[in-house]
């Protein structure tokens, strides 16, 4: 699992507006190989998306400007993003909002407080990487 | 409850004193009587003059004395009555002295002053009948009339009868002898007209009555015995019967009740048809075919055209009084139907105005012709006497009037129907305020029932964004421990790890926590709701157990699963009962001492499962038992072990969901055990989920 076994590496973009929750991801992801795009609101995160086309998308579901579900939309309805993979991150507990979050085109979704293992093991699991 | 401005009038109280007055007069004018009876007629001055105008004297000082002394209004009807005895009293005196003298001329100067006492008694039944002229139905006219008529034929057939019989009589005689009868149906007219009218009978009424009717039987002897030129047989008798005629008359002039006859009228009284007067009419209508009998059988037949005359009076006057009865009962119809229309829009309308205008409307069309109105309390009433007033009442304060002109009302018969009207308005008024008063109750109940909602919604928002709050701090607390105890970013030493370990751990309880109050919040807030599937009960039980024994370990704790190799397949929610047993699981676990044991059975039962949770821990004490599953409860002994106190009622929510049962039972130091039967099938669905 060295990160100079495969290149180019793989690109994930990461949105979340706790400074703390983003580094915690980005150092996960990053430590597994990956290399990691950080913003910090929605709209950071779609510009951020636009500019460079990620292999997968961790989305906080709260989030200013736009939340999770709006980015999801918004990267769903873009031809270039259409088909980027998107895991939601949410402190909500309702049922509904995991729907939500499928009808808004995620593919997965991880309850915080989640574990750093956890996340990569989703992440592994979409991007068909061990 | 009427202010009404006719006001019945004042009913004479009979004091001792007047009905002692009225006695004595009773007693000297029958001893006069009896007198007159017994004493032979061949003593003609004590006979004929003494005990006569005794009688007469007698009578018209009684009648004068009783105006006099009962001040009657309008005396004039008894002054007119007083007048027709004393014209009697002088003819009686004329007539004495020509019975002294052993003369009985006829036709002679006593006759003017009798016949005079005719018109004179009618006078004053008249002044009577126009005092109380607002009494009555109109209808007894014509029942008077009917009785007149037949009367007159009567009358004629006597007076035919004397000029036919009676050859000795001059022209003059024959006038006289025919005026008798005449004036007698003139007084039965004007008596009747009157006595039908009035529908009260005191004594001095039935007195009169008795009078006129004495005077009428002893004219009728006269007449009919040709009694005017000879002193026959019967003569006395009739001469008694005038007398005694008189000496009620006075009498009735006398009772303290004569007042009534000008009383005034205490307005429109329906006639009372008893079995009597209806079988007097019957009788009465009967004279005109007795008389064609009489003529039938003697062949006499002089009277038939007369006869037929009458008989087509009557049977018109019958038709007209029918017509007269259709009328009213169909007035009355009408009546009746305004006012349960009244009636209904009363119990519609609430307000006040529409109220008013109701009743307005009702006492319109009940006084016809009539200005009917409903003034408020606050409008002045304007002072005319020719108003009939009903006060409306809202607790026992005049709200307001219904007025209407009282002369239409009177006619209409509408008096009753206008109290009637306000004592409707009444009630309506004292309902619509009981029902704003309800109202108002109700709405500040639907304001206050609105914001202990809106406090309630605030409050599961506020649990709800408080928990979410929390999770963020919590995932960066849980998931820099765990990168830290991860070797990847460098090694801990073994106390380090210990350390962040502990960091790890309380974060998760934390989450725990957050779980259970998110739990308990969904639950009160009645959301919990479930996703049922057919699970496999063991399969459940099994997992939890699995899941508790790491931890159980630590604690040297056994944790043994006791069941059937196979159990009924439940429609249940699988994470629930997950959770209903990892709470009872580890709760069992938690306060149960090193090297004791919880034992978890699974038994089936009928159409259900039998779950039980048993520990060897330090139980709990009996009293506490009933507050086991309450929220943030927790039994006085757990000691220093940690938790919410909701695990418990979070368990009693999820098997109630599931339409199961708990119960405890426990041995204080020695174990417990959670007693949970569950149905395999919801026997409420609480979800709308349909289980095939």
């Amino acid at each position: 699992m060295s990160a100079e076994d495969s290149a180019p590496k793989q690109v994930i973009l990461i949105a979340d507006d706790d400074e703390d929750i983003l580094q915690l991801v980005a150092f996960r992801l990053e430590r597994s190989g990956y290399t990691v795009i950080k913003a910090r609101d929605g709209e950071e995160a779609i510009e951020a998306a636009r500019k460079q086309v990620p292999d997968l998308a961790v989305l906080d579901v709260r989030m200013p400007k736009f939340d999770g579900f709006e980015v999801t939309r918004a990267l769903r309805a873009d031809e270039a993003t259409k088909r980027v993979p998107v895991i939601l991150l949410t402190a909500k507990v309702q049922d509904g909002d995991v729907q939500r979050g499928f009808d808004a085109g995620a593919d997965d979704y991880v309850r915080k407080p989640f574990s750093p293992q956890e996340l990569r093991s989703r992440v592994q699991a979409i991007l068909g990487r061990r | 409850m009427a202010r009404a401005t006719l006001d019945p009038g004042p009913v004479a109280a009979v004091s001792s004193a007047d009905a002692r007055l009225w006695r004595r007069g009773a007693w000297c004018a029958t001893a006069v009587l009896a007198a007159f009876l017994v004493v032979p007629d061949s003593y003609v001055v004590l006979h004929a003059v003494v005990l006569y105008l005794a009688v007469d004297l007698l009578a018209l000082s009684m009648v004068l004395y009783g105006v006099f002394r009962y001040r009657p209004r309008k005396p004039l009807a008894w002054l007119l009555i007083a007048g027709g005895i004393a014209a009697t009293t002088v003819g009686d005196l004329l007539f004495g002295i020509h019975q002294a003298r052993g003369t009985y001329p006829f036709p002679s100067s006593p006759d003017v002053f009798y016949l005079l006492a005719y018109p004179m008694y009618a006078g004053g039944l008249l002044v009577a009948s126009r005092a109380r002229a607002r009494e009555g139905e109109r209808g007894t006219f014509i029942d008077a009339g009917i009785i007149t008529i037949n009367a007159t034929l009567f009358a004629s057939l006597v007076v035919a009868s004397q000029v036919a019989e009676n050859e000795d009589l001059t022209l003059a005689g024959v006038i006289v002898a025919s005026a008798y009868p005449l004036a007698d149906v003139l007084l039965v007219a004007v008596a009747f007209r009157f006595l039908l009218f009035v529908n009260s009978r005191p004594v001095s009424l039935r007195m009169l009555t008795l009078g006129l009717s004495f005077v009428l039987l002893g004219d009728f002897l006269y007449s009919a015995r040709g009694l005017f030129t000879s002193a026959g047989e019967g003569r006395g008798l009739a001469d008694a019967l005038l007398l005694a005629g008189v000496a009620s008359i006075g009498l009735a002039g006398l009772h303290p009740s004569m007042t009534v006859m000008t009383a005034e009228p205490s307005g429109p009284t329906p006639t009372r048809y008893s079995v009597r007067r209806v079988v007097t009419l019957y009788l009465i209508s009967l004279i005109p075919v007795l008389v064609l009998a009489i003529q039938a059988l003697t062949g006499n037949t002089r009277y038939v055209w007369l006869t037929l005359v009458a008989l087509v009076a009557v049977a018109g006057l019958v038709i007209i009084r029918f017509v007269d009865l259709v009328g009213r009962t169909l007035r009355a119809a009408d009546r009746g139907s305004t006012l349960s229309q009244l009636g209904s829009e009363l119990l519609v309308n609430e307000g006040r105005e529409e109220l008013f205008a109701s009743a307005e409307r009702a006492a319109f069309r009940l006084v016809p012709g009539g200005d009917a109105r409903v003034l408020e309390a606050s409008v002045e009433l304007p002072d005319e006497p020719e108003l009939y007033t009903a006060a409306v009442e809202v607790d026992g304060r005049v709200v307001a009037n219904v007025v209407a002109d009282a002369e239409p009302t009177i006619e209409q018969g509408a008096f009753d129907v206008l109290d009637t009207v306000a004592r409707a308005l009444s009630l309506a008024l004292e309902r619509a305020d009981l029902l704003a008063v309800q109202r108002a109750a109700t709405d500040s109940l639907a304001e206050q029932n609105a914001q202990l909602l809106e406090l309630d919604r605030m409050k599961d928002q506020l649990v709800s964004s408080v928990s979410h709050e929390l999770r963020t701090p919590l995932t960066s607390i849980g998931g820099y421990a765990e990168m830290l105890l991860d070797d990847e970013f460098g090694e801990l030493n073994d106390e380090q790890k210990e350390f962040v370990g502990v960091i790890s751990r309380n974060s998760r309880r934390l989450n725990r926590i957050i779980d259970d109050i998110l739990f308990a919040a969904k639950v009160d807030a009645g959301k919990l709701s479930l996703e049922r599937t057919w699970i496999d009960l063991l399969e459940v039980a099994s997992a939890s157990v699995t899941a508790a024994r790491p931890r159980a370990e630590d604690g040297q704790v056994t944790v043994e699963l006791v069941a059937p190799d196979t159990v009924e397949p439940m429609f249940a929610d699988h994470t629930r009962l997950t959770q209903m047993f990892d709470n009872l699981i580890s709760n069992a676990v938690k306060f149960t001492p090193p090297g004791g044991t919880v034992t978890v059975t699974l038994a089936g039962a009928v159409d259900g499962v039998n779950v039980t949770v048993t520990d060897t821990g330090v139980g709990i004490p009996e009293a506490e038992h009933d507050r086991l599953f309450e929220k943030f409860f927790r039994a006085s002994t757990v000691g220093a072990v940690d938790g919410t106190g909701l695990g418990l009622s979070i368990v009693k929510s999820i098997v109630e969901v599931h339409d199961g049962t708990i119960a405890v039972s426990s041995i204080e130091g020695s174990g417990t055990t959670f007693t949970v039967d569950l149905p395999n099938r919801p026997t409420s669905l609480h979800d709308k989920e349909v289980y095939t």
